[in-house]
Order: structure tokens, then C-alpha cells, then sequence
């Protein structure tokens, strides 16, 4: 299964991958909403899931996911927002707008693991 | 009009520990208040501020020791030894600052916004202005320091 890690610190980029790669996935990263379209628009099959920041120059992720749910052939890709974002209302919107699931950082391997298995993007305990 | 509540130096504390354990996992034990340290002065400090703008505005600073700031970065890259490009530790530092800073905002009076992180290397300028909240911590050898500086209301 392929996942794709939008975010502009290449830090997160890499945690998130060596968390996504430890259950199994095959991840490809975009440093912005700007790439993660260009990359999802040159792929042959769209990723089962998009690990998505807020907060991004170019096109952040809230506007990443609206430009995404505007395009049909995406309409089975799970979008989740991985951010430091905590307000109330941003939460709301970045639901609405579509997507799936919201974690605010600083998370742990087990809260990311625990959203993808409510998802079922990966079975029960798959990382460990 | 309501007084808008900071969070404590305290609040700041346990965050910080949050954030660096998500980070250290086993590797950290325990973040304490210190005194303000030399080694923040040290040419190897390195430092980033996140504005937030809204009811309150402000910068959130972090400043980190060297080998703080190298100890956290290469966990975040999973490279424990061998050169760590500046570039890295820069991205490292970046990401934490607006970590800690998101996390302020959240208990802060919405709705407010967070701009992208500004990195600097090098000791902080000699002459601050007042804070409003400043908690200097320390982890195993290591120190931070992460403030709240709000910036002079325009029209006030």
C-alpha cells in the first residue's frame, strides 16, 4: 500500500516515513501542497493515504486537500492532517474541507498507527 | 475586555517534555527549570521564532545548545552518527520551535494564526526585550529556553 508524507520540514518528512515504512507502506514525500499535487497528479494510481501539515509555503494543506477533493480520481484517497493546528475551528474546517482524520503534533507512533487501523488502512498492531 | 492568560513557565515545561519525548522516546528521562545558562551563548546555539498573530500577538522563541539542538535533530532523522548538514539541524529546530508554538497557540484566544518558523545560528542578541514568559529548562547535559514575547500593540 502507498502512502504519500506532505510537509515542508524534512525532519517530519522523515519520521513520519520510517513510521509509515515500519507498517508497511511504500511512501513517497512532497515538501509542499504544490508537489503533493504535481506527484499525485503524474502517479499511475493515487496513494491510499496522504499524511498532510497545515502549514506549508506555496499551497498549504488545507488548500492541498480542497484542490484534492475537487478531483474526482482521488476520491478514494484518505487525507489525514498531521499538525500543530489545535484550534477548535481549524479542526472543523480541515474536516469539512475532507479530511479524515486530524492528529496534532507532537504525536506518538502509536496515536498515528491507532488513526490508520480506525481507517483500516492497516490491520490491528501491524508495527509492532 | 478579558485579560488574555499566558500559559505558565510551568505549562511550558510540560510541553516542552511532550514534545521532546515524542521525539527522545527512551532516551529522555526528565526536563527541569534551571538557571539561565552560558551555553545558550555559545556560538553553537541555534534558535528559531514562530509569530502568532491574533487576540495576542507574539513570538514564540526556542533557543537550544549545540548539542541539544544536535542530540534532537539526529534523533528526528534517525542518524546517530555522521555528519549532520546545517541545513538539517536547521530543519530540526525549525519544526520543533513550530511544534511548541502551535501548541501555544492553541491555548491562546481563537482565532489566531502561525507563520512559517525562522531558524538563526549563533547566540541570541544581547539585548532582549521583556518577555512575557521565559522558562529556562535543562535535559540530561543539555539546555533550552523558550519564550513568549508579545509584540507592542500597533495603535495602542
Amino acid at each position: 500500500m502507498r502512502a504519500l508524507v506532505v510537509d515542508d520540514s524534512r525532519a517530519m518528512r522523515m519520521i513520519l516515513s520510517r513510521l509509515l515504512g515500519r507498517i508497511g507502506f511504500e511512501v513517497a514525500e512532497a515538501v509542499d501542497g504544490v508537489d503533493a499535487l504535481e506527484q499525485l497528479e503524474a502517479a499511475d494510481e493515487a496513494p491510499a493515504v496522504a499524511l498532510v501539515d497545515w502549514n506549508m509555503p506555496r499551497l498549504n494543506g488545507l488548500d492541498l486537500i480542497k484542490e484534492v477533493r475537487r478531483r474526482p480520481k482521488f476520491s478514494r484517497m484518505t487525507l489525514m492532517m498531521v499538525t500543530t493546528e489545535g484550534e477548535q475551528a481549524q479542526i472543523v474546517r480541515a474536516l469539512a474541507a475532507g479530511a479524515h482524520e486530524y492528529v496534532i503534533k507532537p504525536f506518538t507512533a502509536d496515536a498515528i498507527e491507532e488513526k490508520l487501523e480506525l481507517l483500516g488502512l492497516v490491520p490491528a498492531g501491524a508495527a509492532e | 475586555m478579558t485579560a488574555i492568560v499566558l500559559p505558565t513557565s510551568e505549562d511550558v515545561r510540560q510541553l516542552v517534555a511532550e514534545v521532546w519525548a515524542s521525539i527522545l522516546g527512551e532516551d529522555f528521562h526528565e526536563l527541569a527549570p534551571a538557571e539561565a545558562d552560558q551555553r545558550l551563548a555559545e556560538p553553537d546555539a541555534v534558535g528559531s521564532a514562530v509569530v502568532i498573530s491574533g487576540p495576542w500577538t507574539g513570538r514564540i522563541t526556542l533557543d537550544l545548545c549545540g548539542r541539544g539542538a544536535d542530540q534532537l535533530a539526529r534523533a528526528m532523522f534517525g542518524q546517530p552518527t555522521g555528519e549532520l548538514p546545517a541545513g538539517d539541524l536547521a530543519d530540526a529546530v525549525g519544526e520543533l520551535g513550530n511544534i511548541i508554538a502551535g501548541n501555544i497557540k492553541s491555548s491562546l484566544p481563537e482565532p489566531s494564526s502561525l507563520s512559517l518558523p525562522e531558524v538563526r545560528f549563533g547566540p541570541l542578541p544581547q539585548t532582549l526585550p521583556a518577555p512575557g514568559v521565559s522558562s529556562e529548562l535543562a535535559w540530561d547535559d543539555h539546555q533550552v529556553r523558550v519564550c513568549l514575547i508579545e509584540s507592542e500593540r500597533v495603535g495602542a
